[in-house]
């Protein structure tokens, strides 16, 4: 033990400890605080008495109809993964996803104490996936289908689930009798991924991934015959990353690491529980409508709104949660690309908030993002390792729609990286490691776009028009 | 922006987050590097590299803290190019100081395990917890951020031999929280 192992511990000090570490100790500022205070509380007991004023949720008791599908030629958005939730005894336990970094973190191997199961391949999609907002030719994603084998720290995990792998790693995974992974829920439900290959948007109910662009550095452990199968670390892009076979056989380096090959199936099990235990990674699967459907948190209100935001019934939404204030959000999708539209539910405070909300009117006159975005997605982003490439490289692009007051904008973003020039690191996707920008075009309903350099540029020309 | 939208951005894989944090947190996760670094390249080269990890480590995991999840990515990338740079020599910097400093808790043996480093972790979380709020923030500034004490005095109002000796009676608080939980030093 020495003074850099003391130095190193201390720099995993718990974020909100280190967050009250920052505050100045001015007790003059608890006086001030106080009457600011004070001043909240008599307002509010002003704005209660008065008749005229009503405090409390502000939703609409409707929202305007069915979305449009326009967008790019053949772009829809498919229904054909969504299973709606029918029974009545599947509830899900509040989640706590955020922390500290994990404290068992492998430096060199993408495991973590988190969400595990023990699965196995029923299919793979046929094509390839990437996020809504990334139109690069990088960052590509297959799609297994997967059937639930054990829920090792997974609660209330639904006997199929959908798992994100990038495309440049073999899927071949069905030789396996079972697949032991660490994963992470992505959002929350109703997950939005876009069909390269169909050119569509699909919604995937519940979507899971490992959390990493390198599940081969571990997060995945192949099984045959109740033991670690060492057939994985042949397959294409799995053996990309030398080293961590032999790592798995050395008994003295990362000897926690459940996936050892000397283990058997259930040790590897009973490591992941006691993993998670010791550094209190909680593990559940988040379902914002179940919780909402708790009993506790049965207010008309929020049934409401969750009747409201049923997808494709009243326009398509995506849902997120928040741990940090507890909120379920629903974001509005319009013509396939995200809108700044939500309604966000205070779990704890059963505040209602609806904002930027779309009108029937806005929707059918939403400026055309196509053409703009066909012309950037035209350009390929060149190789870094080209010696007389430009400074900036194209990275992506994607679209948008805002409202602000009663003005309804397209905002198309492309993205520009200056690549990595470091021979060692594969071209993987634009996340770059030295500068980047964005440049944007705000689109406006009569399809006229005028282009800025910058986000506070595009922040100053949307004020210009809002007045 | 808000924390929680930033990081709604990284969950939805939407590389905008990256540009709302540097706009954000840039300025002062490069403060952090330049206390341990002293120096202007590195100091961007940590900064860049914290963005990347940022992305890497979100999803899966959700910051409570937005700004401490990123101080302690940089401070921590900002130690290992310090080492890397260092390691035969003493440098100028806080860095030096306070690690002669912490030399009085735990000696100058040799490295820790890995079982060993992970119950210290653990130790200094329940330590620091014993510590009035005013003693700990000296004691977090100082071997967290690697603050100067001339700067940790005023942040705090107080003098710099205050200062120095809060840090002095913390340490030794630590050696004997250490002894007391059988910790071999």
């Amino acid at each position: 033990m020495n003074e850099h192992d003391l130095l190193d511990a201390i720099g995993k000090t718990e974020e909100t400890m280190l967050e009250a570490s920052e505050k100045r100790h001015i007790p003059w500022k608890a006086l001030l605080t106080a009457a600011a205070c004070l001043l909240v509380i008599l307002s509010s007991a002003l704005i209660a008495l008065h008749p005229r004023i009503a405090p409390g949720p502000n939703v609409p008791t409707t929202l305007p109809g069915q979305n449009i599908m326009m967008g790019l030629p053949g772009q829809i958005i498919s229904t054909e993964h969504i299973s709606w939730l029918q029974n009545s005894d599947f509830y899900a336990v509040e989640s706590d996803l955020s922390g500290s970094i994990p404290g068992h973190y492998f430096y060199d191997s993408q495991f973590f104490f988190q969400m595990s199961v023990e699965a196995r391949v029923l299919n793979v999609l046929p094509d390839t996936y990437q996020y809504p907002g990334d139109h690069s030719n990088a960052t590509k994603y297959r799609i297994l289908r997967m059937e639930l084998l054990d829920a090792i720290c997974a609660e209330n995990m639904p006997s199929e689930f959908f798992y994100l792998l990038p495309a440049d790693i073999s899927t071949d995974l069905s030789q396996f009798d079972s697949l032991i992974l660490t994963i992470a829920q992505i959002g929350c439900e109703n997950v939005m991924m876009r069909n390269t290959d169909q050119r569509r948007f699909e919604a995937f109910r519940f979507l899971f991934s490992s959390g990493s662009f390198e599940p081969h550095r571990g997060a995945v452990i192949a099984c045959t015959d109740e033991k670690p199968d060492p057939r994985l670390w042949q397959l294409e892009g799995w053996r990309d990353w030398e080293g961590w076979p032999d790592t798995l056989s050395d008994p003295d380096r990362y000897s926690s690491y459940p996936g050892k090959r000397d283990r058997r199936v259930p040790e590897i099990k009973a490591a992941i529980e006691q993993g998670v235990r010791d550094y209190q990674q909680k593990n559940y699967f988040l379902q914002p409508n179940a919780v909402i459907r708790n009993s506790q948190l049965n207010w008309a209100e929020a049934q409401a709104v969750l009747e409201l935001v049923t997808p494709f019934e009243n326009g398509f939404y995506s849902v997120s949660y928040w741990t940090n204030p507890r909120n379920v959000i629903y974001q509005r999708f319009a013509n396939g690309f995200e809108t700044n539209a939500y309604i966000s539910i205070n779990l704890d405070t059963k505040e209602i908030t609806a904002a930027n909300t779309f009108s029937d009117t806005d929707l059918s006159t939403l400026p055309d993002l196509k053409p703009y975005i066909a012309s950037a997605g035209s350009i390929a982003p060149p190789d870094p390792r080209n010696s007389d490439r430009d400074p900036y490289a194209f990275c992506g692009v994607k679209g948008s729609y805002e409202k602000h007051g009663e003005h309804v904008f397209g905002i198309v973003t492309i993205y520009w990286g200056y690549p990595s020039v470091d021979e060692s690191e594969p071209y993987v996707d634009c996340i770059v490691r030295k500068i980047r920008t964005s440049s944007y075009l705000l689109v406006y309903p009569n399809g006229k776009a005028t282009e800025v350099e910058d986000y506070d540029a595009l922040k100053a020309l949307i004020e210009a028009h809002t007045g | 922006m808000e924390d929680t939208k930033i990081i709604d951005l990284y969950f939805a894989r939407n590389e905008t987050a990256i540009t709302e944090t540097d706009q954000k947190y840039g300025t002062y996760c490069r403060s952090i590097a330049w206390n341990i670094l002293q120096n202007h390249e590195d100091s961007e080269e940590c900064v860049s590299d914290t963005w990347l990890r940022a992305w890497n480590a979100m999803p899966p995991q959700r910051p409570r803290v937005l700004r401490q999840f990123l101080a302690k990515i940089t401070r921590n990338l900002s130690l290992d190019r310090f080492r890397a740079g260092h390691a035969q020599k003493r440098g100028s910097g806080e860095v030096p100081l306070a690690l002669e400093e912490l030399k009085e808790c735990v000696g100058s043996g040799d490295p820790a395990t890995e079982a060993e480093r992970t119950l210290l972790a653990q130790l200094i979380e329940s330590f620091l917890q014993t510590l009035t709020q005013r003693d700990r923030g000296v004691f977090l500034r100082r071997y967290f951020y690697m603050e100067s004490r001339k700067d940790i005095a005023a942040r705090y109002g107080m003098k710099e031999t205050t200062v120095r000796l809060c840090l002095s009676r913390t340490r030794q608080r630590l050696r004997e929280y250490l002894r007391k939980e059988d910790f071999p030093l």
